[in-house]
Order: structure tokens, then sequence, then C-alpha cells
């Protein structure tokens, strides 16, 4: 029992330093900008995200969905 | 961040078409730290942040089923584009008036205070800076259950006095059943919390502390703030210094004549 709590112990502190992990301090979660960019190629590569409302919602019009239309400071795949 | 994580990035690919719009320009945008992709996040609480993202839920002609203001778990997310789908079974019922569908749309904001995720309350607190501005600045303005227990002087309340950030924002969409997104006033809809939010995330360590001796000052701005446009804001000086200088010309010429 010791021991596999040893390795757990030893797994979560390895996945930490490379940034698997968040590190909560304060009850806030740090993400490092390593898992933060691998989110944001998931987010961009895997969604098409429209930056125009009329053809957003043409296309759900077309495929009987909804929009999903968010207001930001910046750009999706960049700065923000 | 949380748009990218399950429950609700694979409720975002699946359902509905996805698409943004850059406010950072806008007179109601708030303004931030300016982050790259590559750089360091930093979770947050429910509505924290609702002057720089707002999340519109519509059907294909424009009609706003569901706004949520800020930063949301994804979980919390998920469970709110679910809500916006039962909604738009009101919105579709051919057997409705138009009037019944706003009342339906309204009584359901409010009955879903009530029904929503497990643990969702605990994830909507308002970050305490934002609760001391609108302790100090707007006990009036919707988050305080008794206005009168506010001590605006300090920003003091009772902890149980104020709502969290679900209940406000489910209150504020009862008051705008169906509204286009043209009509839907977002500045208004959005407005609570401090203007800027920033964590300084690129300065945080590995154990979330700030490094010591970062200079913050020295952080990139976005949106509403002139450190985030600072030719706009050197042109906009330079402009009001030569008006100045040419008023007092006019005058003093007006006075020799």
């Amino acid at each position: 029992m010791a021991k596999n709590l040893h390795k757990f112990l030893a797994a979560l502190l390895l996945s930490s330093q490379i940034g698997l992990v968040p590190v909560a301090v304060n009850a806030e979660t740090v993400y490092q900008g390593s898992v933060c960019s691998s989110r944001v190629n998931t987010l961009t590569n895997q969604i098409d995200w429209q930056t125009n409302l009329k053809e957003a919602e043409s296309l759900a019009q077309q495929q009987n969905k909804l929009v999903f239309w968010m207001h930001m400071l910046g750009k999706i795949d960049g700065a923000t | 961040m949380s748009l990218s994580t399950d429950p609700v990035f694979s409720v975002l690919k699946s359902d509905f078409i996805c698409g943004y719009k850059d406010i950072s320009h806008k007179h109601y945008a708030g303004a931030s730290g300016k982050h790259r992709p590559d750089e360091n996040a930093v979770d947050t609480t429910n509505g924290a942040g609702p002057h720089n993202i707002q999340m519109f839920v519509m059907t294909p002609d424009g009609v706003v089923l569901h706004c949520l203001p800020g930063y949301w778990h994804s979980e919390d997310l998920a469970s709110e584009l679910k809500f916006a789908e039962q909604i738009n079974q009101v919105w579709l019922n051919p057997n409705l008036t138009r009037e019944q569908k706003e009342i339906a749309f309204s009584q359901m904001q409010l009955q879903q205070i009530n029904a929503e995720p497990k643990g969702m309350s605990g994830r909507s607190h308002m970050q305490g800076f934002d609760l001391m501005e609108e302790a100090k600045k707007r006990p009036h303005g919707g988050f305080f259950y008794n206005p009168a227990l506010v001590d605006q002087s300090t920003g003091k309340t009772p902890g149980k006095n104020v709502k969290t950030v679900d209940i406000v924002m489910h209150e504020r969409m009862a008051q705008r059943p169906f509204l286009t997104y043209k009509e839907f006033d977002v500045p208004k809809f959005a407005s609570y919390g401090k203007n800027e939010y920033d964590k300084h995330e690129q300065f945080r360590m590995a154990n979330g502390q700030i490094e010591p001796g970062a200079n913050l000052k020295s952080e990139p701005m976005i949106g509403n703030d002139p450190r985030a446009h600072p030719i706009e804001t050197q042109v906009k000086r330079q402009g009001k210094s030569i008006a100045k200088q040419g008023l007092m010309t006019l005058i003093r010429y007006s006075a020799h004549i």
C-alpha cells in the first residue's frame, strides 16, 4: 500500500513538472503555457470558428443547429 | 481554456455552429493583460471577466436564447448550453403565442437556478475585487439580497447577502425574453465587477505565485485600456494639447481685437 502510494506521488510530481497536472494555489489552478498551447490547437483545429455572424446563421439554418457566438478580446487562435 | 475541455468541447463540436467576434475596440469592452496561446493561464470562477467575454446561444435567425457573461467552467457551460436547447423548444413550439413563450422563457430562467449541476453555485462566487466594486458602487445592482446590509464605504456585507453570478445571470436573462442579437443590451447585461480583469498569468511560477521582482506594469494589455493602444493614446494626447494651444491663441487674439 505504502509502495503504491509512493509510486502515485512520484507520478503526480513528475506530471506537475512537465505541466500535465495543474498546480493549484489559493484554489486557482495555473496551467502552463505548453498545456494552453495544446488546448488552443485542439479548439481551433477541431471546431471551424466563423467570424461572420450572417454566415454562421446560414450554416446553422442548413445544418439545423443553434449558433454559439462569442464576444472576446482578441483572436481565438492568437493573443487574448 | 474551458471551451477546449470536455464536456463542453464535445457539445460545441457536435451541436453548434461556433463563431466569435473581437470586441476589444467596443466601448463596453473591458481590459485584460494580453496573453499569447503559449503563455500560462489561470482557472477562475464562473462569470469572471464579464466585460471581456460574452457567450451567446442563438437561433439561426438571430434570436438570443441565452447569454453567459465572462468565463464558465466546462461542466457548467455544457449544462447551460443544454438549457438553451430547452429554451429553443419553447421558441419553436407552434402551440404557444409570443406572450406565452416569453412568460415561459422567464420562468425557465428562474427555475434553472435550482436545477443547476451540483457544485455550480460554489464555482460561481464573484471574485473578491468584483464584489468590492459592486458593494461600493452598485449595492442596488442585483448582486445583494438586501442592499441595506451593504456598507458602501468599506464594501463589507454578510456573506449570505451576496448572490452568486449564476443567479444574477439567470435573473438578468429572465428580463430579456427572446430578444434579437441586435436588440440585446450587452453593456447593461454584462455590467458588473471591475472593468479590468487580469491574473498576471505570464508572471506566475509553477507553484502559482507571482515571480519575485516581476514588473507587472510591463505587461501588454488588450481591450479598453490606454496601455492597449499606445499610438492611439499618444495621438489623442497630442491632439488635445494642440487643440488647447489653438484655443489659447484664439482667446489671446480675440482679446486684442
